[in-house]
């Protein structure tokens, strides 16, 4: 055993411990501190547009079966324009508001649409 | 001394196999549905390849039960049943019959506060909460019918031949406090024999996590904020756990300054006052489901006393916005700041 074969077997023993640090971190730390990156639209199990966020304040018209529905943008910001022309007899969407990070959604069920977030999910679901 | 370093390399590559191993074991990549069905959003996501096919059989089955237990649908067995079941007995599928014998046995568990023959409330009430056009606050002498209507009594099975009959006419099942948990219970099955590790499933804001969570300790499901946007806090949950809120936020109608929500209080008639959001942690959906709904009609006092009779964990949140804990919810709470 030679001096030089302890250099590497301590070397090779740095390398494993610093390889267990920077999966841990990669996982956990890394994994919590996701951006949100998008907001996506999906209608019928489709993604209809993806938004990069953030976004400048600003509003998008999507135009589909149901008329012309008015996403209103700031931020990470989003919301369904209260006064949207679109076609919806329960207006939830529409009375709904802000929201601000996942995992909330708007929903429209009467049109099937759903908005939500992409990226940045800390949280595996929301009850309500 | 000399020994080790001579065995040094074996010792390492001993420790990287599994390590290795256990690396490329974790995540495969989560896929995610979201769809409607039962009248409400979807949303199941697995760590399983491939994927697909079994997020199409939860959704499936989550469709199979809105045609079985949709009562606003003239195609459904409980639109049937509710039409027809006081003139001659009404043959039902062992799902029917499976889901209203649980639900009599919780609607006794919860000593009748889970009432699954509420539907003739819930139809006096529905124009109202749903903020109908000339809706009007229902008259007392209707309440009063509809309460002696909404009794699980009025409710036959007939078990050798599979049917169901009402004693009095206008009796009406309504499953829509339960029918999402009883589907995640359904859907934890369907991952159990499909080999699944781990999902989580939202049936609209029922929330089921099944197995250990993908490279962390815990499953973190956001506790909606009763009157705001947001959350009001955070669920550590480390297994297989289904997580059911009844919150008055959710379908209301507010007449003359008073809000008339969807939770309806079998005895009085009317929606239940004094709690504003009621959340039950525990492994059954269905269970979940109906206790929430239970405990929201019980009020605070009674609810307490219930949850902490039954070793039950759950989270209460009254009208002033105070959080109270049974059994191990506070444990696994995280409060957001």
């Amino acid at each position: 055993m030679k001096r030089g074969d302890l250099l590497i077997y301590l070397f090779i023993i740095f390398m494993l411990l610093s390889s267990f640090l920077i999966y841990f971190f990669l996982n956990r730390i890394g994994g919590a501190n996701q951006r949100i990156k998008s907001v996506v639209v999906e209608y019928k199990r489709q993604v209809f547009t993806e938004i990069p966020l953030p976004s400048e304040k600003r509003t998008v018209e999507l135009k589909g079966s149901w008329g012309v529905l008015i996403l209103n943008l700031d931020g990470y910001k989003i919301r369904v324009n209260p006064a949207s022309p679109h076609y919806c007899p329960d207006k939830i969407c529409m009375n709904q508001g802000w929201i601000s990070e996942p995992p909330q959604t708007i929903v429209c069920l009467p049109n099937r649409i759903i908005i939500y977030y992409r990226g940045g999910a800390q949280i595996d679901g929301l009850t309500h | 001394m000399r020994r080790v370093f001579k065995y040094l390399p074996l010792i390492i590559l001993a420790l990287v196999i599994p390590f290795a191993y256990w690396v490329n074991k974790t995540e495969p990549r989560p896929e995610t549905i979201r769809d409607f069905a039962m009248d409400t959003y979807l949303e199941i996501t697995i760590y399983h390849q491939p994927g697909e096919a079994v997020l199409e059989e939860i959704l499936n089955d989550f469709k199979l039960l809105e045609s079985i237990f949709n009562r606003y649908d003239e195609n459904s067995v409980i639109y049937n049943v509710n039409k027809n079941a006081f003139e001659k007995p009404v043959s039902i599928p062992s799902i029917f019959e499976n889901l209203l014998q649980e639900s009599i046995k919780l609607s006794g568990y919860t000593e009748g506060y889970f009432n699954p023959a509420i539907g003739p409330l819930v139809d006096l009430w529905r124009p109202i909460i749903k903020g109908e056009e000339d809706s009007v606050l229902p008259d007392i002498d209707l309440i009063k019918k509809a309460i002696s209507l909404s009794k699980t009594e009025n409710i036959i099975i007939n078990e050798p031949d599979g049917q169901v009959s009402f004693t009095i006419l206008g009796v009406s099942l309504d499953f829509g406090a339960v029918v999402k948990g009883y589907a995640v219970d359904r859907a934890f099955g369907i991952l159990r024999n499909r080999g699944v590790d781990r999902a989580v499933i939202n049936a609209g804001g029922t929330i089921g996590v099944y197995g250990s969570p993908p490279g962390r300790n815990y499953w973190r499901i956001g506790i909606q904020h009763p009157r705001k946007d947001g959350i009001i806090g955070v669920l550590n949950l480390p297994s297989t756990t289904v997580v059911s809120t009844s919150g008055d936020y959710e379908r209301y109608n507010i007449i003359g300054g008073k809000r008339y929500h969807h939770l309806l209080n079998p005895f009085t008639g009317y929606p239940a006052e004094e709690l504003v959001s009621v959340t039950i942690i525990n492994k059954n959906g269905l269970f979940s489901d109906a206790v929430s709904t239970a405990v929201f009609a019980m009020g605070l006092e009674k609810g307490m006393e219930f949850l902490t009779q039954k070793s039950l964990s759950a989270i209460i949140i009254t009208s002033d916005l105070q959080i109270h804990f049974t059994g191990e919810a506070e444990r696994l709470f995280q409060p957001e700041l």
